[in-house]
């Protein structure tokens, strides 16, 4: 069996930078793969993230919509409760204030009989005045027999006077006491109601409510006092979580810098293989990788990509790390 | 009455984790996504309390739009905070130099945050 003809030098070494300048054009494809990946990664970080947040947002808002349901519902218990107590007072002044009204009648009532005493008092002056004038008419004889007649007439009517007056303060008396024993019993039927009947009841019963409405509002106080303290200790615990979610936006910067060097490196490939078939190439590239590769240490926004990139050499970052976290100016 | 920031980021999770954590403070919020977007709310009408920007943004970046926001009507004594990956002393001197109040590094607690707005911003 026959060996294969030997390949010549010269075609041998065409055939190996053709194969060479083959593969080198394949890593760009390569490459746009691989920055695809990152680039689903960053993108599936950042969702993930943005989803988070939207959920401590989301119970950050059911929590303050609890509290201003517990706050709206105390504050509706003690306006019912105001409202009933006002409204039972409002019943009761009343129902004193007619009390009080007819008893200042029956006062005016009573203040008549003073005028009807003045009355019975005229009634026996007058009537002293008709014996006296009956005596001065039998002095007279018989020049003062009409006028005898006019003195009797005038005795008759005060005494009719001073009857029909005692029969007056008689009926006042009557009416003024009357009327004082009813109030009496009305208010004894206040009393009685307000001291043992539904009336009382519902009045204590209001205080009671009130008392409890006023225990459970200091309770539901003290709730919110604590749900409050418990949000805000939420709000700083949560400000923190949100201040380390962050860091998706420094790996996502970080990929983006890995992103564009790969990007680079596929385009150093293909000038490469471009030149491996120009017959006066030296061989050398400009730039090159070593130079590229320096390059990106002027263009590292972060201390950490400068310690990683030092770090690849087996050295440490120049420079020193950044400033301050926090600096104002 | 409380105050307004305007958040100028062009990353999405910056732009909800910071507004998230001012509006549980209390803070009114803007948010743009670069310097243009920004400066179109200002022009328009926007008179925020505050400037919280990011340095490196397409369209615009952060410290053009100071330079641009400080030579605004009205804006000169508006604090403008720069929230940043960037930590390098040359950059922040450049920050300075434009017009900010002062310089921090993502990323930053929620509670520092706030702290240093209620330094800068009388009355936050």
């Amino acid at each position: 069996m026959e060996n294969p003809p030997a390949i010549p030098a010269a075609a041998r070494l065409d055939l190996v930078l053709a194969n060479v300048a083959r593969e080198l054009s394949a890593l760009p494809p390569y490459i746009g793969v691989m920055r695809r990946h990152l680039q689903g990664a960053t993108r599936d970080t950042e969702t993930g993230v943005l989803a988070v947040i939207e959920r401590i947002h989301a119970s950050l808002d059911q929590c303050e919509a609890m509290m201003g349901v517990t706050r709206q519902q105390a504050g509706t218990n003690q306006e019912v409760v105001a409202l009933v107590r006002a409204e039972m007072q409002v019943q009761l002044e009343a129902l004193n204030s007619n009390i009080e009204r007819t008893l200042g009648l029956a006062n005016e009532v009573r203040d008549l009989r003073r005028i009807v005493e003045t009355i019975n008092d005229i009634a026996g002056q007058t009537h002293l005045l008709a014996i006296n004038a009956a005596v001065q008419s039998t002095h007279a004889g018989q020049f003062g027999a009409g006028f005898a007649v006019v003195a009797g007439e005038v005795k008759t009517l005060s005494r009719r006077t001073s009857g029909a007056a005692r029969e007056i303060s008689a009926k006042i008396d009557s009416l003024s006491e009357r009327m004082t024993a009813e109030l009496a019993l009305a208010k004894k039927a206040l009393d009685q109601k307000l001291s043992g009947t539904i009336l009382e009841r519902i009045i204590r019963d209001v205080g009671a409510m009130e008392a409890r409405f006023d225990a459970s509002s200091e309770g539901l106080l003290k709730v919110m006092g604590n749900i409050r303290q418990a949000n805000d200790d939420l709000v700083t615990q949560l400000g923190e979580a949100l201040g380390y979610i962050q860091f998706q936006d420094v790996v996502r910067q970080r990929i983006e810098q890995v992103e564009g060097a790969l990007q680079e490196v596929g385009e150093h490939a293909v000038q490469l293989a471009g030149k491996l078939g120009e017959a006066d190439w030296d061989g050398a590239m400009y730039p090159g990788l070593t130079q590229r590769l320096d390059r990106h240490l002027a263009g590292y926004v972060m201390a950490s990509q400068r310690e990683a990139h030092a770090e690849a050499f087996g050295g440490s970052a120049q420079g020193g790390s950044d400033g301050p976290a926090i600096e104002l100016f | 009455m409380a105050k307004t920031i305007l958040i100028v980021d062009d990353s999405a999770t910056m732009l909800l984790s910071v507004k998230t954590t001012l509006d549980m403070n209390g803070f009114l919020v803007e948010t743009a996504s670069d310097g243009v977007q920004a400066l179109a709310k200002l022009t328009g009408g926007l008179k925020p309390d505050l400037i919280i920007t990011d340095i490196n943004m397409p369209n615009m970046g952060g410290l053009e739009l100071i330079g641009k926001v400080r030579a605004l009507p009205g804006f000169r004594f508006t604090p403008i905070l720069t929230l940043t990956t960037e930590g390098q002393a040359e950059t922040r001197a450049e920050g300075k130099l434009k017009g900010a109040t002062g310089w921090l590094v993502k990323p930053i607690a929620g509670p520092d945050l706030v702290k240093v707005i209620r330094q800068v911003v009388p009355g936050a």
